[in-house]
């Protein structure tokens, strides 16, 4: 695999559709006539009976046209399925019970939103409250509430995974220790809410949807479950533009089933969109996790093995693509360092908040940042600098492909170039020098500097998710393993080029990077190739795993463009082989153009070909009478489904990041600022470089809004806290690093043809753990331990502030 | 004068006549969307913190969730769809596109235009500043507004 | 998120203002510049029966200098407080104060008399106004009353306006030589103040006279405090006694607690914002930063 990283590039055809005017949102969209439009009845408790619901005065409101309860949900749907051992039933809307602020109780479907929410109102629901519980060690104990009784206790998945011979290394390790950590709930916020149109069709049992969907498709599947409909009768349309998602709207498809039945219920087509409030509440966010670690270690720093009981907060219910959470990661559990020893207890538990899922780096963030931070512990411990723990720990480049003790291939990659060349933008062994205790004392901050580095897995295998179970209870006939991709190319009548994607995406920018690859491969110009971009299910080839998730476009995505491409290559040549009565080894594409390489006065251009292939199909050999459409699919080949020892290779393809974060905070205010964030990749060959950067830049702001502004917050009993944007706190301008410094190396990965690896999630993995040893750096001297995020000013105050008191700031 | 549960509203989008009846509680940016047909007005939060639905009043960026459609009468409004066709417009849409300026694009809008009214309205010099206030009022989730930034910074270096 | 349905009306003159509230007080929300109003009218955490919007009523819109004091209009939007050159010659910490509101296109449409009516504790203009020691003017249906403004705020959303009531105006007198510091902390650029402080003094004959130090975002409304103005006031005040004033400034004070800010932490930013406000009115005494540069969070 050859290295690639173009310096020039295509301007970006999504925002020229923008500024052209042409910009289709959901929100935008009446594809039916007759679209009414849905407001949805939520809990304001955490967790209570629902003893009656009386919709007499909603009905009575002009405008008003049906109600939907719990009542024709049970009736007509069934459970959403989930890769659970004890999942709970959990449906569009609560039946009797609901169990979480926020959770659906009925939809209103009235002639406009204004009316459905009046309607909303006048709904009176009688409740019962009944005790909650949201923490979620609590939520273990034997005397908490129980959430679904059915199933007698909250933990949905308990799971023991075991690798290598841990009790051997812990004995025989020089230093092993402890520690708790706690990573917070926050939300991918995207900016466009949730939107869905939903139509269902009475006598057919199909139902057809408009919706900002954008894969894993499984999840239609789940739907088409839940709906009681064959999934060839679900169809699902998704705009060209999509605002954003970061793993948000994967979570979806419940609200799907939803409006599908408020539109059974209706008769006629119904819009929902989601608003801000919902948003924030009820739509799905990033997992919150408690987890205990242990470390064992030689005395040289070398590290032998980690145990580590994972306890993740799921939410009111578990839901798909959870328990993704636990084992997403699995077989990049060790993250880029040779250990080779691992006991791994995977607990969900379900708690009276809102159902969690997937959110940028998703399962990463929460499984790096207690390994990332320990490593800043042990490194003191030892009396070594933490850089130096982790380039004597990362895998080198001579092991790669390297196969981790957990199952995944480590495909390409040099670790400690890329750290290094973290180290060296950074300036960080300078730095090092005047950050926590050597800082200079007469200075108005505290100064830090921290980092962290991450394998970033790109294309799920969706086989991983069977590790939920043991391996005798996994389904013997249906060994779910992959993820592919298709793409289709069609060349018209006039040499003209359009391509066509099951991708589905949410701002990565695919219409500009397709155009450009088939551009690149044909040797045309990148307008000249047309992109069709969103997605519909009913005229479109996909698979399960098609969509735009799990930073899978580089690597699986684009090299289906790829094969596309190359298949289509392959017709011209065939094509211009038969027309010059030529010889198709002695043909070349060049510059858009097929030409001779025996006499280049012999040739024809793509137009002249396509004029051929289209205007005289009757003349053709049966070889070329499809030589205009091409499909291209794309399978990544190294994935497995998981053996008997819990081993899976639980991604295509593996990139890398390093980053050094530089923090100051405010003596007095305890204010927290990143001043400089040094990111560098290691993402394989670079399919468009400012796509890319963007790409890096964005996952830096996500992991900054964990690090320190944004956690969705209840009380003990349920009550939630940060409903607006007042008290949740998304970063403007004002809160990025003053200085951002983006690069990377170039190792292209052999799994792909494109040979790139991931880059959506990337930063947004590192940046919350980067912040957090820099801020354990700059406050460790005064006796400061950082084991949960978000670091706000009044947490520091917490344990900081007897100490301001007596020896007040600037001293 | 008696209080009205409806009203007519006559104002002026985009250069062009308006006159709509409509429910007295129908926010701007609503109306905008829904009867003038300006879906470049993207609804983020509806309660003014994400700067999505910005749009000119007289000139002058202001929230469009946080006014309502009865009080636009006698006023000029723009939206992205108005500042399109001016050259300043282009420039900025040229600038975004080449930049990178957006991914998802739905914030964008809101971005332009507090820009257009930047480069439109601020006395030389236009500061760093001034670029980090105006668009420290919008919320970007994609871009990390890195590429934000860089395409303020080159609309401000050629301003013409 | 859609407002309830309520009633509109849109009056032309403060009789016609008057006429509506006199009718629909109890059930009305005056509608000024909306920044308040319209989240909590789209959240439905208030149904008014009928919303009067004044933004009709040009003649509350003017900003004059009438002998020793300067008159706003309540009508006057906030973008015009930061920019209006009597304004920056003559009050100077009112355009520094206006500066931290929010972001630009809110200070485009809101009004200085909304922010005072609505009263939020954490708000910075009912702040400025108890530091420049603003007289208020309220007319209802039985005339016009004048009200201090330490005396106007209430509570927390609650100032001296009953329902029948309309803020017209306030009144802001000129002090020469005056020294001042406006500081707030804020999690991000144009929140609300956890907690903010406004030091104001003037020079006369190298001591410091009238000290007035306001804290805002810590009580359920703008605070004077005493002790500390004495502390201000009987001093030549230099640096090292900034810490001085702070203290005093905070000595006892109960903050809320919310959740970014702990009670106690809170009464630790409230003490470093009057420091840093006091050490930015010392500078400004010494000629070491121009006026221009004299706002800042935190």
């Amino acid at each position: 695999m050859s290295q690639h990283s173009p310096t020039t590039a295509p301007p970006s055809t999504e925002g020229r559709r923008l500024f052209d005017l042409q910009a289709q949102y959901i929100a935008d969209l009446t594809p039916l006539p007759n679209l009414a439009q849905a407001a949805v009845v939520r809990s304001p408790y955490a967790h209570a009976r629902i003893r009656r619901i009386d919709t007499r005065a909603a009905l009575a409101l002009p405008g008003v046209i049906s109600v939907l309860t719990g009542r024709e949900v049970q009736e007509w749907s069934r459970p959403f399925a989930v890769a659970a051992e004890r999942p709970g039933r959990y449906y569009s809307c609560a039946l009797d019970k609901a169990r979480y602020v926020g959770e659906p109780v009925a939809v209103v479907v009235a002639t406009n939103r204004y009316i459905a929410e009046d309607a909303r109102d006048a709904i009176e629901v009688e409740y019962e409250p009944l005790p909650a519980v949201v923490d979620v060690e609590a939520a273990m104990q034997p005397s908490a509430p129980i959430l679904h009784e059915e199933l007698e206790t909250n933990v949905a998945i308990d799971r023991q995974l075991t690798y290598g011979d841990v009790a051997a290394v812990f004995s025989a390790a020089d230093i092993v220790f402890s520690q708790r950590y706690v990573f917070p709930r926050y939300q991918s916020f995207p900016l466009e809410t949730y939107g869905i149109i939903a139509s269902w069709n009475p006598s057919a049992s199909q139902v057809s949807f408009w919706a900002n969907f954008h894969g894993p498709y499984s999840m239609l599947a789940v739907l088409a479950g839940a709906l009681r409909v064959p999934l060839s009768k679900l169809r699902v349309v998704t705009p060209p533009d999509v605002g954003g998602s970061f793993g948000n709207k994967i979570a979806l498809y419940p609200y799907m089933a939803l409006m599908a039945l408020a539109s059974r219920k209706a008769g006629r087509p119904v819009k929902w969109i989601e608003d801000r409030l919902e948003s924030l509440s009820a739509s799905s966010t990033g997992t919150d996790r408690v987890t205990e670690l242990e470390v064992a270690a030689r005395g040289d720093g070398q590290l032998l093995g980690l145990k580590m009981r994972l306890m993740d907060n799921v939410g009111a219910y578990i839901r798909a693509p959870e328990p993704g959470c636990l084992f997403r990661p699995i077989g990049n559990f060790m993250n880029a360092y040779k250990i080779e020893h691992l006991e791994v207890n995977a607990l969900a538990v379900m708690t009276n908040v809102c159902p969690s899922g997937p959110n940028r780096g998703y399962a990463c963030q929460q499984h790096y940042f207690p390994i990332e931070r320990a490593i800043d512990e042990l490194a003191l411990k030892l009396g070594k600098d933490p850089a130096t723990v982790r380039l004597q720990n990362l895998i080198q480049p001579q092991d790669i492909p390297y196969r981790t003790v957990t199952g995944g291939l480590y495909d390409s990659g040099d670790y400690p170039r890329a750290t290094q060349r973290a180290l060296e933008l950074s300036q960080y062994w300078q730095l090092r020098q005047s950050t926590g205790a050597a800082a200079p004392s007469d200075s108005s901050v505290w100064r830090g500097v921290g980092m962290a580095v991450a394998i970033d897995p790109s294309g799920s295998n969706m086989g991983y998710i069977d590790v939920s179970k043991k391996a005798t209870q996994r389904r013997p006939n249906l060994v779910r393993v992959g993820s592919a991709q298709t793409t289709r190319i069609y060349l018209d009548a006039t040499g003209g080029i359009i391509v066509e994607l099951e991708t589905a995406a949410h701002g990565q920018g695919q219409e500009t990077t397709a155009a450009f690859i088939v551009a690149q491969a044909l040797g045309i110009a990148p307008a000249d190739v047309t992109v069709i971009a969103g997605m519909d299910t009913g005229s479109r080839p996909w698979s399960v795993s098609s969509g735009s998730y799990s930073s899978r476009f580089g690597a699986v995505g684009a090299s289906s463009i790829v094969a596309a491409a190359r298949r289509l290559q392959e017709n011209l040549l065939q094509a211009a082989a038969y027309f010059l009565d030529s010889d198709a080894s002695r043909l070349r594409l060049r510059a858009g153009r097929i030409v001779s390489l025996d006499d280049a006065q012999i040739g024809l251009s793509l137009k002249d070909i396509a004029a051929r292939l289209h205007w005289s199909t009757g003349t053709l050999p049966p070889h070329l009478e499809t030589a205009t459409q091409v499909a291209g699919t794309f399978v990544a080949s190294a994935l497995d489904y998981p053996n008997e020892r819990d081993q899976v290779n639980s991604s295509a393809v593996y990139a890398f990041t390093a980053d050094v974060a530089v923090v100051e905070i405010d003596k007095e205010t305890l204010d927290i600022r990143v001043t400089t964030y040094v990111t560098v990749h290691d993402a394989g060959n670079i399919l468009h470089p400012q796509i890319a950067r963007g790409q890096f830049a964005g996952g830096l702001l996500h992991g900054l809004a964990g690090a320190l502004y944004e956690e969705l917050r209840y009380t003990e009993t349920g009550d939630f806290l940060t409903g607006t944007l007042m008290d949740y706190l998304c970063p403007t301008l004002n809160e990025m690093p003053g200085s951002i410094v983006m690069d990377h190396i170039v190792l292209p990965t052999p799994q792909a043809l494109t040979g790139a690896k991931g880059v959506g999630e990337s930063t947004a993995q590192t940046a919350p753990i980067a912040i957090a040893n820099a801020v354990a750096d700059a406050v460790r001297h005064l006796g400061l331990e950082i084991t949960e995020l978000p670091l706000t000013p009044d947490k520091l105050w917490q344990q900081l502030g007897a100490r301001l008191e007596r020896e007040p700031a600037g001293t | 004068m008696r209080p009205q549960r409806r009203t007519i509203v006559t104002t002026e989008v985009n250069g062009a006549p308006v006159e709509a009846l409509v429910d007295v509680r129908t926010t701007l940016a609503d109306f905008l969307r829904e009867e003038v047909g300006c879906t470049s007005v993207h609804l983020g939060c509806e309660h003014g913190v994400c700067g999505a639905c910005t749009v000119l009043l007289n000139g002058l960026p202001v929230r469009s969730c946080l006014r309502l459609a009865a009080q636009a009468a006698g006023h000029e409004i723009t939206t992205l769809e108005g500042v399109m066709q001016t050259e300043r417009g282009k420039t900025i849409g040229q600038v975004f596109v080449e930049q990178f300026a957006m991914q998802c694009g739905f914030c964008t809008a809101g971005f332009a235009l507090s820009l257009y009214h930047l480069l439109e309205r601020a006395p030389e010099p236009v500061t760093d500043q001034d670029i980090h206030e105006t668009l420290g009022g919008h919320i970007c989730r994609c871009t990390g507004y890195v590429s934000i930034v860089e395409a303020a910074k080159r609309l401000r270096d050629h301003r013409g | 998120m859609k407002p309830a349905p309520f009633e509109y009306i849109a009056p032309e003159s403060i009789e016609q203002a008057l006429a509506a509230l006199a009718q629909y007080g109890d059930e009305a929300k005056i509608l000024a510049g909306g920044q308040s109003l319209m989240p909590l009218l789209n959240m439905r955490l208030t149904t008014p029966g009928v919303v009067v919007d004044i933004n009709g009523l040009d003649e509350l819109n003017y900003i004059r200098q009438q002998g020793e004091r300067l008159h706003i209009g309540a009508l006057t939007r906030q973008y015009r407080l930061e920019r209006d050159a009597r304004i920056r010659q003559t009050v100077p910490v009112l355009a520094a104060a206006t500066r931290l509101i929010g972001h630009p296109s809110i200070r485009y449409a809101g009004t200085i008399g909304g922010s005072l009516a609505h009263a939020d504790p954490a708000a910075e203009l009912p702040a400025a106004m108890c530091a420049l020691e603003a007289e208020l003017t309220v007319v209802g249906p039985s005339g016009s009353r004048a009200i201090q403004a330490v005396d106007f705020f209430q509570g927390a959303l609650n100032a001296d306006v009953r329902p029948d009531e309309l803020l017209t105006e306030v009144r802001i007198p000129i002090r020469k030589n005056a020294v001042w510091g406006v500081r707030e902390y804020t999690r991000r650029a144009g929140d609300f103040a956890l907690a903010g402080a406004i030091v104001l003094a003037e020079i006369e004959a190298d001591r410091w006279a009238n000290g007035r130090v306001v804290l805002f975002g810590v009580e359920d409304r703008p605070l004077r405090v005493s002790p500390a103005e004495a502390a201000l006031t009987q001093q030549a005040l230099s640096d090292g006694q900034a810490a001085g004033v702070a203290a005093a400034a905070v000595n006892g004070l109960a903050c809320h607690a919310d959740l970014h800010a702990s009670a106690e932490y809170r009464k630790q930013l409230a003490r470093v914002m009057v420091k840093r406000a006091c050490l930015d009115a010392v500078a400004m005494r010494d000629g070491k930063k121009g006026q221009e540069n004299m706002t800042g969070s935190a």
